[in-house]
Protein backbone atom coordinates (compact mmCIF):
# COMPACT_ATOMS: atom_id res chain seq x y z
CA UNK A 1 0.00 0.00 0.00
CA UNK A 2 1.21 3.43 -0.89
CA UNK A 3 2.00 5.69 2.01
CA UNK A 4 -0.56 8.47 2.22
CA UNK A 5 1.80 11.13 3.38
CA UNK A 6 4.81 10.55 1.33
CA UNK A 7 6.12 14.02 0.69
CA UNK A 8 7.44 15.01 -2.69
CA UNK A 9 9.96 17.80 -2.66
CA UNK A 10 10.20 19.73 -5.89
CA UNK A 11 12.57 22.31 -4.55
CA UNK A 12 15.43 20.75 -2.60
CA UNK A 13 16.53 22.51 0.54
CA UNK A 14 19.46 24.32 -0.97
CA UNK A 15 18.91 27.34 1.21
CA UNK A 16 19.83 27.71 4.84
CA UNK A 17 19.26 24.60 6.93
CA UNK A 18 16.12 24.54 9.03
CA UNK A 19 17.24 24.90 12.56
CA UNK A 20 17.18 27.14 15.58
CA UNK A 21 15.30 30.40 15.68
CA UNK A 22 16.31 31.83 12.30
CA UNK A 23 13.46 32.82 9.98
CA UNK A 24 12.29 29.94 7.82
CA UNK A 25 9.56 29.50 5.25
CA UNK A 26 7.63 26.60 3.74
CA UNK A 27 5.40 26.63 0.68
CA UNK A 28 3.52 23.45 -0.15
CA UNK A 29 0.48 22.33 -2.07
CA UNK A 30 -1.60 19.23 -1.48
CA UNK A 31 -4.77 17.55 -2.58
CA UNK A 32 -7.88 17.57 -0.41
CA UNK A 33 -8.77 14.05 0.72
CA UNK A 34 -12.36 14.90 1.67
CA UNK A 35 -15.48 14.92 -0.47
CA UNK A 36 -16.44 18.49 -1.33
CA UNK A 37 -19.49 18.44 0.96
CA UNK A 38 -17.18 18.07 3.95
CA UNK A 39 -14.34 20.19 2.70
CA UNK A 40 -15.78 23.57 3.71
CA UNK A 41 -16.23 22.41 7.29
CA UNK A 42 -12.70 21.06 7.30
CA UNK A 43 -11.40 24.44 6.13
CA UNK A 44 -13.38 26.20 8.89
CA UNK A 45 -11.88 23.78 11.40
CA UNK A 46 -8.33 24.22 10.07
CA UNK A 47 -8.68 28.01 10.26
CA UNK A 48 -10.16 27.94 13.77
CA UNK A 49 -7.24 25.81 15.04
CA UNK A 50 -4.47 27.44 13.00
CA UNK A 51 -5.10 31.04 14.03
CA UNK A 52 -4.25 30.58 17.73
CA UNK A 53 -1.61 27.88 17.13
CA UNK A 54 0.31 29.90 14.54
CA UNK A 55 0.09 33.06 16.62
CA UNK A 56 1.47 31.17 19.62
CA UNK A 57 4.38 29.85 17.52
CA UNK A 58 5.03 33.26 15.94
CA UNK A 59 4.20 31.80 12.53
CA UNK A 60 2.62 33.96 9.82
CA UNK A 61 1.44 33.15 6.32
CA UNK A 62 -1.67 32.26 4.41
CA UNK A 63 -3.77 29.29 3.32
CA UNK A 64 -5.65 28.92 0.07
CA UNK A 65 -8.22 26.28 -0.86
CA UNK A 66 -9.54 25.76 -4.37
CA UNK A 67 -12.02 23.02 -3.58
CA UNK A 68 -9.51 20.40 -4.72
CA UNK A 69 -6.16 21.69 -3.58
CA UNK A 70 -4.68 23.34 -0.56
CA UNK A 71 -1.78 25.76 -0.89
CA UNK A 72 -0.13 27.14 2.19
CA UNK A 73 2.81 29.40 2.85
CA UNK A 74 4.17 29.52 6.38
CA UNK A 75 7.01 31.60 7.76
CA UNK A 76 8.44 31.94 11.23
CA UNK A 77 11.18 30.64 13.54
CA UNK A 78 12.70 27.49 11.98
CA UNK A 79 11.80 25.31 14.96
CA UNK A 80 8.16 26.45 14.77
CA UNK A 81 8.01 25.67 11.06
CA UNK A 82 9.49 22.20 11.67
CA UNK A 83 6.90 21.49 14.36
CA UNK A 84 3.94 22.67 12.28
CA UNK A 85 5.26 20.85 9.25
CA UNK A 86 5.20 17.54 11.12
CA UNK A 87 1.59 18.18 12.10
CA UNK A 88 0.59 19.10 8.58
CA UNK A 89 2.31 16.08 7.04
CA UNK A 90 0.40 13.82 9.44
CA UNK A 91 -2.99 15.41 8.73
CA UNK A 92 -5.19 12.86 6.98
CA UNK A 93 -7.47 15.47 5.43
CA UNK A 94 -5.00 15.94 2.59
CA UNK A 95 -2.43 13.95 0.62
CA UNK A 96 0.02 14.29 -2.28
CA UNK A 97 1.85 16.99 -0.36
CA UNK A 98 4.41 18.72 -2.57
CA UNK A 99 6.96 21.15 -1.19
CA UNK A 100 7.85 24.03 -3.49
CA UNK A 101 9.90 26.17 -1.17
CA UNK A 102 11.62 25.35 2.07
CA UNK A 103 14.42 26.98 3.96
CA UNK A 104 15.70 30.24 5.36
CA UNK A 105 13.96 33.51 4.56
CA UNK A 106 15.45 37.00 4.67
CA UNK A 107 12.22 38.63 5.86
CA UNK A 108 8.55 37.96 6.40
CA UNK A 109 5.97 38.57 3.70
CA UNK A 110 2.93 38.32 6.00
CA UNK A 111 2.21 40.13 9.25
CA UNK A 112 -0.22 37.46 10.49
CA UNK A 113 -1.75 34.16 9.43
CA UNK A 114 -5.08 33.98 7.65
CA UNK A 115 -7.21 32.16 5.16
CA UNK A 116 -6.44 34.00 1.92
CA UNK A 117 -9.15 32.42 -0.20
CA UNK A 118 -11.43 29.39 -0.25
CA UNK A 119 -13.61 29.20 -3.31
CA UNK A 120 -14.32 27.89 -6.77
CA UNK A 121 -12.42 30.45 -8.85
CA UNK A 122 -10.90 28.90 -11.98
CA UNK A 123 -8.44 31.79 -12.10
CA UNK A 124 -7.06 30.75 -8.73
CA UNK A 125 -7.21 27.03 -9.55
CA UNK A 126 -5.23 27.65 -12.76
CA UNK A 127 -2.53 29.55 -10.89
CA UNK A 128 -2.20 26.61 -8.51
CA UNK A 129 -2.00 24.10 -11.37
CA UNK A 130 0.70 26.29 -12.96
CA UNK A 131 2.71 25.75 -9.83
CA UNK A 132 2.66 22.00 -10.46
CA UNK A 133 3.58 22.33 -14.11
CA UNK A 134 6.33 24.88 -13.83
CA UNK A 135 7.38 24.31 -10.23
CA UNK A 136 9.76 26.68 -8.58
CA UNK A 137 9.51 29.34 -11.27
CA UNK A 138 6.00 30.08 -10.06
CA UNK A 139 6.53 30.09 -6.32
CA UNK A 140 6.84 33.89 -6.33
CA UNK A 141 3.59 34.14 -8.27
CA UNK A 142 1.74 31.97 -5.76
CA UNK A 143 3.08 33.91 -2.79
CA UNK A 144 2.03 37.09 -4.60
CA UNK A 145 -1.46 35.61 -5.10
CA UNK A 146 -1.74 34.80 -1.38
CA UNK A 147 -0.41 38.23 -0.49
CA UNK A 148 -2.84 40.07 -2.78
CA UNK A 149 -5.78 38.26 -1.22
CA UNK A 150 -4.60 39.21 2.25
CA UNK A 151 -3.78 42.84 1.34
CA UNK A 152 -7.05 43.47 -0.49
CA UNK A 153 -9.08 41.86 2.25
CA UNK A 154 -7.38 44.07 4.86
CA UNK A 155 -8.04 47.15 2.71
CA UNK A 156 -11.75 46.30 2.50
CA UNK A 157 -12.16 46.15 6.25
CA UNK A 158 -14.22 49.06 7.57
CA UNK B 1 -26.46 22.23 -21.74
CA UNK B 2 -27.80 25.48 -20.39
CA UNK B 3 -31.49 25.26 -21.29
CA UNK B 4 -33.62 28.13 -19.95
CA UNK B 5 -30.59 29.87 -18.52
CA UNK B 6 -30.00 33.55 -19.09
CA UNK B 7 -26.59 35.12 -19.47
CA UNK B 8 -26.07 38.87 -19.46
CA UNK B 9 -23.05 39.89 -21.47
CA UNK B 10 -21.48 43.27 -20.84
CA UNK B 11 -18.72 44.22 -23.24
CA UNK B 12 -17.68 47.53 -24.80
CA UNK B 13 -16.13 45.63 -27.71
CA UNK B 14 -19.08 45.25 -30.09
CA UNK B 15 -17.67 42.59 -32.37
CA UNK B 16 -16.40 40.38 -29.54
CA UNK B 17 -19.70 40.86 -27.72
CA UNK B 18 -21.68 39.63 -30.74
CA UNK B 19 -19.42 36.64 -31.32
CA UNK B 20 -19.45 35.71 -27.65
CA UNK B 21 -23.25 36.00 -27.46
CA UNK B 22 -23.56 33.75 -30.49
CA UNK B 23 -21.18 31.20 -29.00
CA UNK B 24 -23.17 31.16 -25.75
CA UNK B 25 -26.46 30.74 -27.63
CA UNK B 26 -24.90 27.68 -29.29
CA UNK B 27 -24.52 26.32 -25.76
CA UNK B 28 -28.26 26.66 -25.26
CA UNK B 29 -28.18 29.88 -23.25
CA UNK B 30 -30.45 32.83 -23.70
CA UNK B 31 -28.36 35.96 -23.92
CA UNK B 32 -28.83 39.69 -23.47
CA UNK B 33 -25.95 41.90 -24.43
CA UNK B 34 -25.08 45.35 -23.07
CA UNK B 35 -22.37 47.71 -24.24
CA UNK B 36 -21.66 49.00 -20.74
CA UNK B 37 -22.15 48.13 -17.08
CA UNK B 38 -24.38 51.19 -16.60
CA UNK B 39 -26.94 49.88 -19.10
CA UNK B 40 -27.22 46.57 -17.29
CA UNK B 41 -27.42 48.22 -13.87
CA UNK B 42 -30.22 50.49 -15.12
CA UNK B 43 -32.34 47.49 -16.03
CA UNK B 44 -31.04 45.12 -13.38
CA UNK B 45 -34.01 45.20 -11.04
CA UNK B 46 -36.42 44.07 -13.77
CA UNK B 47 -34.35 41.27 -15.25
CA UNK B 48 -34.85 37.56 -14.60
CA UNK B 49 -32.05 36.07 -12.53
CA UNK B 50 -29.06 35.00 -14.58
CA UNK B 51 -25.32 35.02 -14.79
CA UNK B 52 -23.45 38.21 -15.69
CA UNK B 53 -20.35 38.00 -17.89
CA UNK B 54 -18.71 41.36 -17.40
CA UNK B 55 -15.85 42.20 -19.77
CA UNK B 56 -13.58 44.92 -18.44
CA UNK B 57 -11.70 46.46 -21.34
CA UNK B 58 -8.53 48.55 -21.31
CA UNK B 59 -9.39 52.14 -20.44
CA UNK B 60 -12.58 51.16 -18.60
CA UNK B 61 -10.99 51.27 -15.16
CA UNK B 62 -11.00 48.28 -12.83
CA UNK B 63 -14.72 47.47 -13.14
CA UNK B 64 -15.01 47.12 -9.36
CA UNK B 65 -17.64 49.85 -9.05
CA UNK B 66 -19.77 48.09 -11.65
CA UNK B 67 -19.49 44.77 -9.78
CA UNK B 68 -20.42 46.41 -6.48
CA UNK B 69 -23.30 48.46 -7.92
CA UNK B 70 -24.68 45.43 -9.69
CA UNK B 71 -24.47 43.18 -6.64
CA UNK B 72 -25.97 45.90 -4.44
CA UNK B 73 -29.08 45.66 -6.61
CA UNK B 74 -28.96 42.02 -7.54
CA UNK B 75 -26.99 40.01 -5.03
CA UNK B 76 -28.55 36.91 -6.61
CA UNK B 77 -26.70 37.32 -9.91
CA UNK B 78 -23.31 35.58 -10.10
CA UNK B 79 -20.81 37.87 -11.84
CA UNK B 80 -17.92 36.52 -13.88
CA UNK B 81 -15.35 39.14 -14.82
CA UNK B 82 -13.50 38.79 -18.12
CA UNK B 83 -10.39 40.71 -19.09
CA UNK B 84 -7.46 40.51 -21.46
CA UNK B 85 -4.47 39.15 -19.52
CA UNK B 86 -5.84 39.75 -16.02
CA UNK B 87 -3.10 40.35 -13.48
CA UNK B 88 -3.22 38.59 -10.14
CA UNK B 89 -4.10 41.89 -8.50
CA UNK B 90 -6.97 42.59 -10.91
CA UNK B 91 -8.40 39.10 -10.51
CA UNK B 92 -8.13 39.14 -6.72
CA UNK B 93 -9.76 42.58 -6.56
CA UNK B 94 -12.65 41.33 -8.70
CA UNK B 95 -13.12 38.25 -6.48
CA UNK B 96 -12.95 40.35 -3.34
CA UNK B 97 -15.56 42.74 -4.81
CA UNK B 98 -17.90 39.77 -5.10
CA UNK B 99 -17.26 38.27 -8.54
CA UNK B 100 -17.33 34.46 -8.58
CA UNK B 101 -14.46 34.26 -11.04
CA UNK B 102 -12.17 36.10 -13.42
CA UNK B 103 -11.53 34.66 -16.87
CA UNK B 104 -9.00 35.71 -19.48
CA UNK B 105 -10.18 37.01 -22.87
CA UNK B 106 -10.15 35.11 -25.17
CA UNK B 107 -11.38 32.20 -23.10
CA UNK B 108 -11.89 28.67 -24.43
CA UNK B 109 -15.58 27.72 -24.34
CA UNK B 110 -14.78 24.69 -22.18
CA UNK B 111 -13.55 27.00 -19.44
CA UNK B 112 -16.44 29.43 -19.84
CA UNK B 113 -18.77 26.45 -19.46
CA UNK B 114 -17.00 25.34 -16.27
CA UNK B 115 -17.40 28.80 -14.77
CA UNK B 116 -21.05 28.97 -15.87
CA UNK B 117 -21.74 25.48 -14.49
CA UNK B 118 -20.74 26.70 -11.07
CA UNK B 119 -22.58 30.01 -11.43
CA UNK B 120 -25.86 28.34 -12.39
CA UNK B 121 -25.40 25.75 -9.67
CA UNK B 122 -25.37 28.42 -6.97
CA UNK B 123 -27.99 30.62 -8.65
CA UNK B 124 -31.13 29.06 -7.06
CA UNK B 125 -29.75 29.46 -3.54
CA UNK B 126 -28.77 33.05 -4.31
CA UNK B 127 -32.24 33.78 -5.68
CA UNK B 128 -33.85 32.32 -2.55
CA UNK B 129 -31.54 34.39 -0.39
CA UNK B 130 -32.32 37.59 -2.31
CA UNK B 131 -36.04 36.86 -1.94
CA UNK B 132 -35.60 36.30 1.79
CA UNK B 133 -33.77 39.62 2.12
CA UNK B 134 -36.61 41.35 0.27
CA UNK B 135 -39.22 39.83 2.55
CA UNK B 136 -37.13 40.59 5.62
CA UNK B 137 -36.82 44.23 4.58
CA UNK B 138 -40.58 44.43 4.05
CA UNK B 139 -41.30 42.98 7.50
CA UNK B 140 -38.66 45.14 9.12
CA UNK B 141 -40.29 48.27 7.70
CA UNK B 142 -43.13 47.68 10.17
CA UNK B 143 -40.86 48.14 13.19
CA UNK B 144 -40.93 51.42 15.08
CA UNK B 145 -37.60 53.23 15.64
CA UNK B 146 -37.67 52.08 19.28
CA UNK B 147 -38.22 48.48 18.26
CA UNK B 148 -35.25 48.85 15.88
CA UNK B 149 -33.14 50.04 18.83
CA UNK B 150 -34.17 47.00 20.83
CA UNK B 151 -33.67 44.60 17.90
CA UNK B 152 -30.10 45.81 17.31
CA UNK B 153 -29.29 45.23 20.94
CA UNK B 154 -30.83 41.76 20.96
CA UNK B 155 -28.69 40.89 17.95
CA UNK B 156 -25.64 42.27 19.74
CA UNK B 157 -26.29 39.66 22.44
CA UNK B 158 -27.53 41.97 25.18
CA UNK B 159 -29.94 40.72 27.84
CA UNK B 160 -33.28 42.45 28.47
CA UNK B 161 -31.81 44.02 31.60
CA UNK B 162 -28.78 45.37 29.72
CA UNK B 163 -31.03 46.72 26.96
CA UNK B 164 -33.28 48.43 29.51
CA UNK B 165 -30.25 50.02 31.16
CA UNK B 166 -28.73 51.05 27.85
CA UNK B 167 -31.93 52.66 26.53
CA UNK B 168 -32.93 53.98 29.95
CA UNK B 169 -36.32 52.28 29.86
CA UNK B 170 -37.93 49.62 32.07
CA UNK B 171 -37.25 45.91 31.69
CA UNK B 172 -40.99 45.34 31.24
CA UNK B 173 -40.99 47.83 28.36
CA UNK B 174 -38.11 45.95 26.71
CA UNK B 175 -40.07 42.70 27.10
CA UNK B 176 -43.07 44.36 25.48
CA UNK B 177 -40.98 45.66 22.55
CA UNK B 178 -39.44 42.24 22.21
CA UNK B 179 -42.83 40.60 21.98
CA UNK B 180 -43.97 43.08 19.35
CA UNK B 181 -40.77 42.56 17.33
CA UNK B 182 -41.24 38.80 17.29
CA UNK B 183 -44.86 39.21 16.23
CA UNK B 184 -44.16 41.75 13.49
CA UNK B 185 -41.28 39.72 12.08
CA UNK B 186 -43.31 36.51 12.45
CA UNK B 187 -40.64 34.81 14.54
CA UNK B 188 -41.25 32.40 17.37
CA UNK B 189 -37.79 31.99 18.79
CA UNK B 190 -34.53 33.84 19.34
CA UNK B 191 -32.46 31.63 17.02
CA UNK B 192 -34.81 32.38 14.12
CA UNK B 193 -34.66 36.08 15.00
CA UNK B 194 -30.87 36.15 15.00
CA UNK B 195 -30.80 34.27 11.70
CA UNK B 196 -33.26 36.76 10.25
CA UNK B 197 -31.18 39.66 11.50
CA UNK B 198 -27.97 38.21 10.09
CA UNK B 199 -29.48 37.58 6.66
CA UNK B 200 -31.24 40.95 6.66
CA UNK B 201 -27.93 42.63 7.40
CA UNK B 202 -28.92 44.04 10.78
CA UNK B 203 -25.74 44.59 12.71
CA UNK B 204 -25.56 44.56 16.46
CA UNK B 205 -25.83 47.77 18.47
CA UNK B 206 -23.63 50.31 16.72
CA UNK B 207 -22.84 52.08 19.98
CA UNK B 208 -20.72 49.08 20.82
CA UNK B 209 -18.61 49.36 17.71
CA UNK B 210 -15.49 51.43 18.23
Amino acid sequence: MKMLHEERIVHPMTQLPLQGTGLAGWLYASRCALPSAWAQRAVDDIVAKSVPRNAALDVTGALLFTGARFVQFLEGPAESIVAIRQNILADRRHHDIVTFLSGGRAERVFSNWSLAYAGPSLFVADKVENLFHTGIRHTAEIIDLLEQFVIISEANKP
Amino acid sequence: MFKNRVAYIVDGDASYRRRFALALRHQGLETRAFSGGGDLIEEASYLPAGCVLLAVRAGEGDGLETIRALLAQRSDMPVIVMRVDPTIREAVQALRAGAVDCLAIPCPMAKVRLALDYAYEILPAKVAHQQFIGEAAALRAHLTPREEDVLKRIVAGMTNRQIAHDLEIGVRTVEMHRGNIMQKLRMDNLVALIRFATLAGIAGSDEDAA
